[in-house]
Order: structure tokens, then sequence, then C-alpha cells
């Protein structure tokens, strides 16, 4: 400290949060044009709340700096879970938000059933009561008597979309005021869930993944569209798709283009593209003003959709038409670990716990499975099974 | 992509099969007396929401490489479930442990520290976050949970030990178990990486950091980085590698580049404990290589 003095430490100690925003070049971009437009609001179904396009996926507990700066420029949905850091997420926004009017933000928490199976069913012990203990520890962390929208977290499957014991717990939640709104995740066979919501007759409010590289997108936009009219509000999560085209991470999405693609669907209310820093923060807030793709941006996005490479989005279309019934996703995931990822071992190690039959596809004479993606699938299967008949230990 | 043949890539890899074998790697869940592994799933980077949903992203940031997770049976209505996460390196596994990690948790001596929570046992070994949990309720789950994780300990054959950057942290005032390592975008700008930091006070907490480089050039650029995204006016200082920062955000930060480091300390409003960690800090930096 030897080169300043007491009172400018002191008084630069004091943090004024509105000056401070408008003070960083790029709050002052974004302040400058909020001047000149309007930010774009939605309607989340039937629930009435009316929510800027752009939300806040809450990534991280460590800089809590970022959630009033989001408020700060008009974002005004936060979305955690209960798992999140083991609670540590929703403690933080608990934190920060308790200074803050409660009706001057929307929040969402989901809570995951006590006993989900690998397949996406659920357990006998995925009882209401152990789903609302664990809602009450979510509301103890934020420290607030109710959310705005409770969410059943990661439901892949109509029948855990409609369990009964689920379906009690949210509403039991709903009547005792702990959740003004209840709703599903969801970011597999999302069109199967969306209906299953529409069907129960229970939820409001579906968070769904949905983005610009989803093979099954025109099936995910039909689904959101059936929700939107039966009133359920769509919240849109995994927008950006990763972010990255590839796991090396050296061939960055276009992020702004990919959330704006994403809202260009009315039926989605809002967004909720994770955030982790300021810059991302005022891009994405951007949007909440501008919406229009620019034409590079539209080229990204074509760029993007044709860059599918090695990557299985699991759609399993063509696992119906395979006639030996073989889990062609889990194999596709396989060739890619090997050629993608440079990982045989671990590919090897998913092989073996699918039991496949030597050479699977030698009985077939052509292959009458089709994947949508253009996947030549009787090739990489054929030339990936050989993996299994190597010892794992020389691929390690 | 033009793809090669697994033929050419199997003999590509039994040459240096030997180079890359380990023994830890040689199966990941142990046989464990009295218990039958019933399932076993892994999971990579591209599918690790299918397993943790949207927690998944966290990982990722942190050189995830893998995620086996096994059930162990004892009976039909006792199982345990184990989640063996792998990552890049002893600081990337450190540094997901850390940011799930609080400090009042009740902690235990296993791999390099481990707690027990309400059927949860989670523990930091090596490259392995490993996470182990039961539904049995009561002292037989307990007891499961540390028997499963003491087997997995010996089978995982990982070396103990915390990073080393963190040994840099001033050591007075220091609230214990609140270091974390922060891979990226830490404070929340992408211009700071790499963060080694932890909390320091009685009531009101400040934190101290260290941001280790691979030259003084780097860990000035980095700076230099980020103070480019502030006004210019904020920035004072700079003698014997001293700055004042007036973040928009954050308040006043006190910055340190010394040797390989960037170092400073966020969030401190008393002077006296903000200089006396500067200057611990400046003194363990000038002995470090």
């Amino acid at each position: 400290m030897n080169n300043f003095n007491r009172r400018q430490f002191l008084k630069s100690s004091i943090l004024g949060t509105s000056s401070a925003l408008l003070a960083m070049p790029a709050f002052r971009e974004i302040g400058r044009t909020g001047v000149d437009r309007k930010v774009i609001t939605r309607k989340l179904g039937k629930t009435g709340i009316e929510l800027p396009i752009v939300s806040f996926g809450v990534m991280r507990a460590d800089n809590p700096a970022l959630i009033p700066a989001a408020l700060e420029l008009g974002v005004k949905h936060f979305d955690t879970a209960h798992g999140y850091q083991r609670g540590k997420n929703e403690e933080m926004l608990g934190k920060v938000l308790k200074d803050h009017r409660r009706d001057s933000f929307v929040i969402a928490t989901k809570v995951p059933p006590e006993d989900g199976n690998r397949d996406g069913t659920l357990g006998s012990r995925s009882t209401s009561k152990a789903f609302l203990q664990r809602l009450d520890t979510s509301l103890e962390r934020l420290e607030m008597d109710y959310v705005d929208i409770l969410y059943v977290h990661g439901i892949v499957r109509r029948d855990a979309a409609l369990f009964p014991a689920m379906l009690e717990a949210v509403q039991i939640a709903k009547k005792a005021g702990k959740a003004r709104f209840v709703g599903m995740s969801t970011h597999k066979n999302e069109p199967e869930v969306i209906q299953a919501a529409i069907d129960s007759g229970v939820y409001d409010v579906v968070l769904t993944s949905v983005n610009f590289k989803q093979d099954h997108y025109p099936e995910v936009k039909r689904a959101i569209a059936n929700a939107a009219k039966a009133g359920i509000g769509i919240i849109a999560m995994k927008p950006m798709a990763g972010a990255f085209h590839d796991r090396e991470k050296k061939k960055p999405i276009n992020c702004k283009a990919a959330l704006k693609f994403v809202l260009q669907d009315e039926n989605v209310t809002t967004s909720i593209p994770g955030i982790t820093t300021f810059d991302q923060l005022v891009m994405n807030a951007s949007i909440n003003q501008d919406l229009a793709l620019t034409d590079e941006e539209r080229a990204d996005l074509t760029y993007g959709k044709s860059e599918s490479g090695l990557y299985c989005q699991a759609c399993e279309h063509c696992v119906p038409d395979c006639p030996k019934g073989l889990p062609i996703p889990e194999i596709m995931r396989a060739y890619m670990y090997t050629y993608g990822y440079g990982q045989p071992d671990m590919a090897h190690t998913l092989l073996a716990s699918l039991d496949l039959p030597e050479d699977p596809c030698s009985a077939c004479g052509r292959c009458t499975a089709a994947c949508v993606k253009g996947f030549d699938l009787a090739e990489r299967i054929t030339d990936i099974s050989r993996l299994t008949r190597i010892p794992g230990e020389f691929l390690s | 992509m033009k793809p090669l043949t697994v033929a050419a890539a199997i003999l590509a890899f039994l040459c240096c099969a030997s180079l890359t074998r380990t023994e830890g790697d040689a199966s990941v869940f142990p046989e464990i007396p009295g218990w039958k592994l019933v399932e076993e799933s892994t999971y990579g980077p591209d599918n690790l929401w299918d397993a943790i949903d949207g927690a998944a992203d966290l990982y990722l940031e942190y050189s995830f490489v893998d995620l086996h997770i096994g059930r162990y049976a004892k009976s039909e209505n006792f199982e345990v479930k184990v989640e063996l996460y792998k990552h890049g390196s002893l600081a990337d596994a450190f540094g997901i442990y850390s940011q799930e990690r609080n400090t009042d948790y009740h902690f235990i001596d296993l791999g390099t520290q481990g707690y027990v929570d309400k059927g949860v046992l989670n523990f930091l070994c090596g490259l392995y976050y490993v996470k182990i949990s039961t539904l049995q309720s009561g002292k037989e789950g307990e007891e499961a949970l540390l028997a499963i994780a003491k087997e997995l300990e010996e089978h995982l054959k990982q070396p103990k030990g915390w990073p080393k950057p963190l040994r840099m942290l001033p050591t007075v005032g220091k609230e214990p178990n609140s270091e974390q390592y922060i891979a990226n975008n830490f404070l929340g700008y992408s211009a700071l990486g790499g963060a080694y930091t932890a909390s320091y006070g009685d009531k009101v907490l400040h934190k101290v950091f260290i941001i280790p480089r691979a030259s003084p050039a780097e860990a000035k650029k980095m700076f230099d980085d980020y103070a480019k995204i502030i006004p210019k006016s904020a920035v004072t200082g700079g003698r014997k590698g001293w700055y004042e920062v007036r973040d928009p955000h954050y308040g006043v930060l006190q910055i340190l580049l010394k040797g390989k480091c960037l170092a400073g300390v966020v969030g401190c409003n008393d002077r006296v404990t903000c200089e006396r960690s500067l200057k611990e800090l400046e003194s363990t930096l000038a002995g470090s290589k």
C-alpha cells in the first residue's frame, strides 16, 4: 500500500453500481443503445409473467457481481438449480437478491427427483415428500418464501413427466405458496416431454433445450408451438449448443447468432444462456433490444449447421430400423471418442458395456437404418466394433 | 475429416501403450468385498449433460475428461452410487472440488480431502473428484460410504496433496477451507483465468488471489488485458509492481505484479488488513520461482 494515501483508498472503496457500470466501455455502449430502443418482452404462457427475451442462466457462485450488473441492464429472470455447486449457486443468488425488491426479479430453481435411473425412469424412492424436502432446502438457501418457477429437473421421458409423485409434489408446492408456477426441464426427447407437459394439465412452464444445431429442431419447434397453444410457457436452454463446434474449442459458435436464432420463434418466451462474464452479459443483454439477425450471423448459422462431423445427437431415429436392435447412438459415441477425441480407451469401455455381438453388421446385406445426419452407420459400426477385440489395457 | 481406420489407430496405440498406461486406469471400479457392481456407465464431455444436466457446464470449464458412474449393491434395497469425475490436471480436479466445497462441512482425512454430508461422501483424489451417495439412512449408510471410499482411494492410486500455488496465499486471517481455483473468467472477466483464491477476515470477508503465469511478460500482459476493460483513470500506481484499480464492480482492487505472478486483494475495505495481506503476498512471491 506504499503508493496510496488513506483518503484515496477509502473514497475509492465505495461502490456505486450504476455509475460504475456505465464507466465500462461495453456498458456505455449498451447504455447508449438503451436510450433509443425498447426492451423486447414476451408473456410466459398463461402465467402472465412478462419477461425480457434474454434471461440469465446462473452458472457459478464465485462471481456474484454479475447479478446486480444484469439487473442494471434490464435482465429480470435468473435460473438456478438445487444441485448446482451443492447449493452454493442458490445461496449466492439469495445473498445478492435479498437487497432487491422481490417483485423486481423472477427466480426459477430446478429440483431433481430423489431416485432417477440412468434410462430416465424414476424409481420408487422418488417420492413427493423427498422432492418437497429438497424444495425447502432450496428456499432456505435462496432466503426466499417462494420461487416464481419450480421445475422438476432433468425429465427425458413421458412416464417420468407424468410420474404421479412428481405431479403431486409440484401441486402441493404451488398450493402451499412455495412456487407460483411449476414446470419441468428437459434436454433430451424434448418433443415427447413437452407433449407430456401439455397432457398433464399440471405444468405451467417447460424449460427445454433448443438450438440451431439440433437435427430434430423442426420437431422441437412444433412441440413448442403446441405447448404455446395450450398456454404453457416455454423457456429455452442450451441455446448456444455448447458455444463451440469442436471439443478442442478451436471453432467457436457465433453465440449471439445462435441465441437470436432460438428467439426468432415467438413461442419461446425467453432464453437462459449461461453467463460467466460481463462481456457475455453485455452481448446477451443487447439482444433484448435488437433481435434481428445480420447477414453475417445468418451465414455463421448456416456454416454451423454443416459442422455435424462426428457428433451424434442421440435422436434415436435410426434405432427402430436396425433389425438387430443395436444401440446405434452409443456406438456412434464410441466412434467419436476414437476418431474425434483420440480416446479409444473410453470407446472401448463404452463398447464393452454394450455387450455387442462380434461384427454386428455382418449378417445384414444392406443397412436399413438411416441417419438423419447422413452418417454411414454400417461402415462406422463395423469399423469401431473391431475395438472390442483389443484388450482394454492396451488402449489406456 | 478423413478417418483413419481403426486398424491403423490400434497399431498406433499399441506402439505407445506402454508410455501412457497407468495402473489407476486398468479398471475404474474395484471389486469390493460384500458388494456387487450392478451398473456402470461412462460419460464424456459431449454427453455429460445426460448425467448431471446443467451442472455439466461448470465441470467442462475444468478440463473434464470423463465420468464413470457405478452402482454397488449390497441387497435389493441397499445401493451406493459412485461417481468418478476425472479432470485434466490436479489443479482442475481441485478447482471443481472447491467450487462445491463449503467451509463448514464435516471434513475427513481421505484422499487429499473429503467431507461427509447427509447420505453423501465426496473427496478429492488426485485427478479425480469422487462422489459417493446412498439413499440408505443412518449409521449403516454412513459406514458403507466410508468403506467404499477407502477402497476407491486405494484403487485409484492417485497422488495426495494440494496444488502448489495455494501455498503462496497469505496464511494470516485465512478462512480454513475457503481456497478455490477458478479456471476461467475470474471475477467475471474473460481476461483473468487460472486464479487461486481464498477468503480472509472475520465478518466481512475479502479475497486474496494469485494467478501464476508462465513468465513475467505473460503476467504483465494479463494485467494489461484486464486494465483495458476498465477506464484508464481507474488504474493508478505501478511503482514496484503495486497498482490500485477502481474496478466498476468490485470497488478497489489492490494488484501486485511480481515475477511470474499477478496477485491481489479484492473487496477489502480495511487498510491495515489489506496492507498486511499484500506484504505477505509480496514476500511469498519474492521467494517463489
